[in-house]
């Protein structure tokens, strides 16, 4: 009964069938050139594979001249040093050790210029692809892609998401008019009260109320069920409403993922201390270590947040917030990298490490940097990418853009195409008109030819 | 059987309401009230009729109570008033019904809900509810006493004071900002979305960015919270302050919406000046806005949809309905709870929503609506237990249960929903413990297994079981171990509560 999840479809007839899908919609050349070199690549091991991609989302808006985009010779640079990798002449911070060794896998863009330097507006600018503001409630990146590549009847949630900062604004965490189906499960850091300390050394993560409650064992739940079956069968028989069969839809699958197997991605108890503590006890490390247990198990679509509330935010102080938070993302990125490597993951899986904005290259007075939208870094890494390079370029003193300028749809419509899916897929919003997943173009040099 | 049962129940109710109504009709021939509901329905019907569209039967007394219950008072119906109306001999006089939903003051603490929401939206608010709780009392207070709603809007829209007093709230969550102040009291109070024309001029309707910005000017002069050291937001007016259109230096004086600047002579802060016009004849959006908003909540989609973003560009469905509802609020004195007794007394408002065509125009069957955050958890308080009514059981529920209110007859719920209403400790306290809450008070030795069974539909439901209903879940009672005969009760109490037929007003 797990067949969907061990032996995952087709990847030609997943194309055929999103052909079919956008029919009398849009059905761009270039992607029907895709789908015809699918076609001709025959049952080769890497076509034949499920993609999947993983957000590493990082709230706050990380610095990228601490990071990936170093100016070690002007004052703007501050006091971190930049180092080598394992690709020649690709050189990035001496607080990101594991991901250096791992640099043939990762492609960064240094050139990316948006409009947004506002937490909640930016936040929804590159989860969206959209200017915040808008009638149409836009889906979230990851609403949209799991749509693609998931299935109706997985197991697990086709989106999950890891410790989030929803409330930074909620309109950019949320499937829009894609309807709830398309919804991140969430997984939280435990409930604990101030008072309470963990007895793991291990940051706690859940999916809230997960379990059956307590004193509910299979066999009353069956029957509950049962029950409530025959209520759910009268009741649309004669209200067939859509909300009435979406209600109906969203309790089937919570039901579903409940009592599978899979549902055990969840439970870190399951992995070694060796192994958990490599990621990193922190709840993004912990949260990576579950990204990895959802790949394996055919989960489309994860994210995890590293920052908890807005972390990266460094006006003040901002070189040791890097550096503990580069700490973090090494060990849970780096160990993620390695593990999905070695499962032969990370050929179809890709990662997406990315914040709002960037900041400025500028020290403050406080030894912090602020907000900067108009050049800054994403990076991608795994499947469908052409890793160990950089592109795009800033100025010597990193304050502008001077070559292969990114916008935000570029982003989204890169992981998009990297991912196997074409950017310019449409949907039908709440008022009936069609929208394209992202209306930018891939970035041609990103991608395996 | 169940269909026959069904079909029993609607032919007997359509018989008894035609009765009501005409009773009440010859009572009343002058009643102004039900001249309007008649006249929409008029309306209505010739729409329907050139279209060719069949219009629903009219819903059972049982379907109206639970229906209105929600919708004026936003809880499902007691089941002593469930059995009132199955026990009487003489159809439920609706008119009553209304008028009582009306003046109970759970309708105020509704209608607080509601507008809470319109002013703070859930999901802009990252504050938390419990912040709302000063804006809701003081909408709340509004609300009792009826105040007409040009008056609320101009007071809400003059207020000082704190978050503490009510309205600073909304002030706060728009950062006392001129541009946002604009968007969200255009929104709420006008149904305009003027937004983008904040940086261009409208591209469907005829809103240039210097109407904006004009509108905007009336709220230039307010302290911004980053200026003030404080964590509670205060609603301060300052002496200075202007706005000046995006990239540019030109200072754009306020202006009303389609109107003209106040005149050198008109008193007061900006604000307030804003405030006079917006509650007086020369602004044409209040009360279009209004009966659009109230309309929407009882049929769960407005005359115009989105309800806010109204304008030449989007013309009602029913555009005569729209005009003459607008102009007999303004002839009532913009009285709420009037405009929500006349709409209750269409019979558009009282067709059932039984249908096979889910998708048949709108207003000719009754339309299936989500319940709202509020309405879901008043109702299960109400049913489970009153312990479940204190602020911090409340606060974690609505925290979880997150949902856009935009449009009620979409489901916006989702998987974390779910899996709370399915599992959650607290809500399962009820369904499983046989000493708790309703469980407790069904173990009266006076209630056979029949009576217990039709209560806890009662209570959840608005109507007793079906025959095969009955049969199906007396036995699912009878085929217990004597050690959970208890928890059987239970295993209904969570199917009920978990089912569409609860989770939807329809």
């Amino acid at each position: 009964m797990f067949d969907s999840i061990r032996h995952p479809r087709d990847r030609r007839s997943v194309l055929r069938s999103a052909v079919a899908a956008s029919l009398g919609l849009s059905s761009s050349s270039w992607f029907a050139q895709i789908a015809e070199a699918a076609e001709r690549e025959g049952s080769s091991q890497q076509s034949s594979a499920k993609r999947q991609c993983i957000l590493l989302w990082m709230s706050g808006g990380p610095s990228q001249t601490d990071t990936f985009d170093m100016k070690p010779k002007h004052a703007n640079g501050g006091e971190f040093a930049e180092a080598a990798t394992s690709i020649p002449g690709m050189r990035f911070s001496e607080h990101l050790p594991k991901l250096q060794a791992l640099a043939q896998h990762l492609a960064i863009v240094r050139s990316i210029n948006t409009k947004e330097g506002d937490h909640a507006r930016a936040t929804y600018l590159m989860r969206t692809g959209q200017r915040p503001g808008s009638v149409i409630p836009y889906p979230t990146i990851g609403s949209a892609l799991s749509k693609e590549l998931g299935s109706n009847d997985a197991k697990l949630p086709n989106y999950v998401s890891v410790n989030p900062m929803i409330e930074i604004n909620p309109d950019a965490f949320v499937p829009g008019f894609l309807g709830p189906k398309y919804a991140a499960a969430l997984v939280k850091p435990a409930n604990l009260t101030p008072n309470e300390t963990s007895t793991s050394r291990f940051a706690e993560l859940v999916v809230e109320n997960l379990q059956r409650a307590n004193g509910i064992n299979a066999s009353r739940m069956g029957q509950r069920q049962a029950l409530w079956k025959s209520l759910q069968s009268g009741f649309l028989q004669d209200h067939p409403h859509s909300s009435v069969v979406a209600q109906n839809t969203v309790y089937d699958r919570a039901i579903r993922m409940m009592e599978s197997k899979e549902v055990e991605a969840f439970d870190l108890s399951q992995e070694t201390d060796e192994v958990r503590a490599a990621y990193g006890s922190g709840r993004f490390g912990q949260g990576c270590l579950v990204a990895r247990r959802l790949i394996e198990r055919g989960c489309p679509f994860v994210e995890v947040t590293l920052g908890d509330g807005l972390g990266w935010d460094s006006h003040q102080d901002n070189f040791s917030i890097v550096k503990r938070l580069s700490s973090e993302l090494d060990a849970g990125w780096g160990t993620l990298t390695q593990d999905l490597i070695d499962r032969n993951l990370l050929e179809t899986t890709t990662i997406l490490w990315m914040g709002e904005f960037g900041r400025t290259p500028q020290i403050n007075s406080m030894a912090g940097r602020d907000h900067f939208p108009s050049a800054w870094s994403c990076v991608f890494a795994g499947g469908g990418i052409n890793g160990g390079q950089v592109y795009g370029k800033t100025s010597k003193d990193g304050t502008e853009v001077t070559d292969q300028i990114v916008s935000q749809s570029d982003v989204l419509a890169t992981l998009c195409a990297a991912v196997g899916i074409n950017p310019a897929t449409e949907n039908i919003s709440d008022q009936g008109r069609p929208h394209k997943i992202v209306e930018g173009e891939p970035i041609k040099a990103l991608l395996q030819g | 059987m169940l269909r026959r049962f069904r079909f029993w129940f609607t032919t007997w109710s359509i018989m008894s309401l035609q009765f009501a109504l005409v009773a009440s009709s010859s009572a009343d021939e002058s009643d102004t009230t039900l001249q309007m509901a008649r006249r929409i329905d008029h309306l209505l019907e010739a729409g329907f009729e050139e279209k060719g569209v069949s219009q629903a039967s009219l819903a059972d007394d049982l379907e109206f109570l639970r229906r209105a219950s929600l919708d004026l008072t936003g809880v499902v119906p007691r089941v002593s008033q469930v059995r009132a109306v199955m026990d009487s001999q003489q159809p439920l006089d609706r008119r009553q019904l209304i008028d009582q939903l009306l003046a109970s003051p759970r309708h105020a603490t509704h209608m607080a809900n509601i507008y809470r929401d319109v002013l703070v939206p859930p999901v802009t608010d990252g504050t938390g509810i419990d912040n709302a709780a000063g804006l809701h009392q003081w909408l709340r207070e509004q609300f009792v006493q009826n105040l007409r709603y040009d008056r609320l809007v101009s007071e809400f829209l003059s207020a000082n004071g704190s978050e503490q007093d009510g309205p600073a709230l909304f002030y706060r969550a728009q950062e006392a900002k001129p541009e946002k102040l604009a968007s969200a009291t255009a929104k709420a109070f006008l149904g305009l979305q003027i937004q983008c024309a904040e940086c261009h001029d409208h591209p469907f309707d005829d809103w240039t960015q210097k109407d904006f910005w004009g509108y905007a000017a009336f709220f230039a002069r307010l302290q911004t919270p980053s200026q003030m050291m404080t964590t509670s937001f205060r609603i301060v007016d300052v002496d200075q302050g202007e706005v000046t259109l995006p990239n540019s230096k030109d200072v754009v004086s306020p202006k009303f919406p389609r109107g003209r600047m106040p005149e050198s002579d008109e008193r007061g802060t900006r604000r307030r000046q804003l405030a006079i016009w917006m509650g007086s004849r020369d602004n044409p959006f209040l009360a279009d806005a209004a009966v659009n908003r109230v309309w929407s909540i009882l049929f769960g989609t407005g005359l115009v949809n989105p309800i806010d973003d109204m304008g030449p560009h989007n013309p009602a469905t029913y555009p005569k309905v729209l005009d003459e509802l607008s102009a007999y609020f303004v002839d009532t004195g913009f009285n709420m709870q009037n405009l929500m007794r006349t709409l209750a007394l269409t019979k558009a408002y009282q067709r059932t929503s039984r249908t096979d065509n889910p998708n048949a125009p709108a207003f000719s069957s009754m339309a299936v609506k989500t319940l709202t955050r509020d309405q879901l958890y008043d109702s299960l308080a109400r049913i489970l237990s009153n312990d479940l009514d204190n602020p911090a059981a409340r606060q974690a529920f609505m925290v979880r249960m997150q949902q856009q209110l935009a449009n009620q007859t979409q489901y916006r719920a989702g998987l974390q929903q779910a899996l709370l209403l399915m599992n959650d400790q607290t809500l399962s306290l009820f369904t499983q413990d046989s000493q708790q809450g309703i469980l407790a008070s069904l173990q009266a030795p006076f209630f056979d297994e029949a009576q217990q069974l039709e209560t806890l539909f009662l209570c959840s439901l608005g109507r007793p079981p079906t025959c095969e209903e009955s049969e199906n879940f007396l036995l699912h009672l009878k085929n217990q171990e004597t050690e959970t005969a208890d928890e059987a009760l239970g295993d209904i109490l969570w199917a009920l509560l978990n089912s569409a037929e609860f989770q939807f007003n329809h």
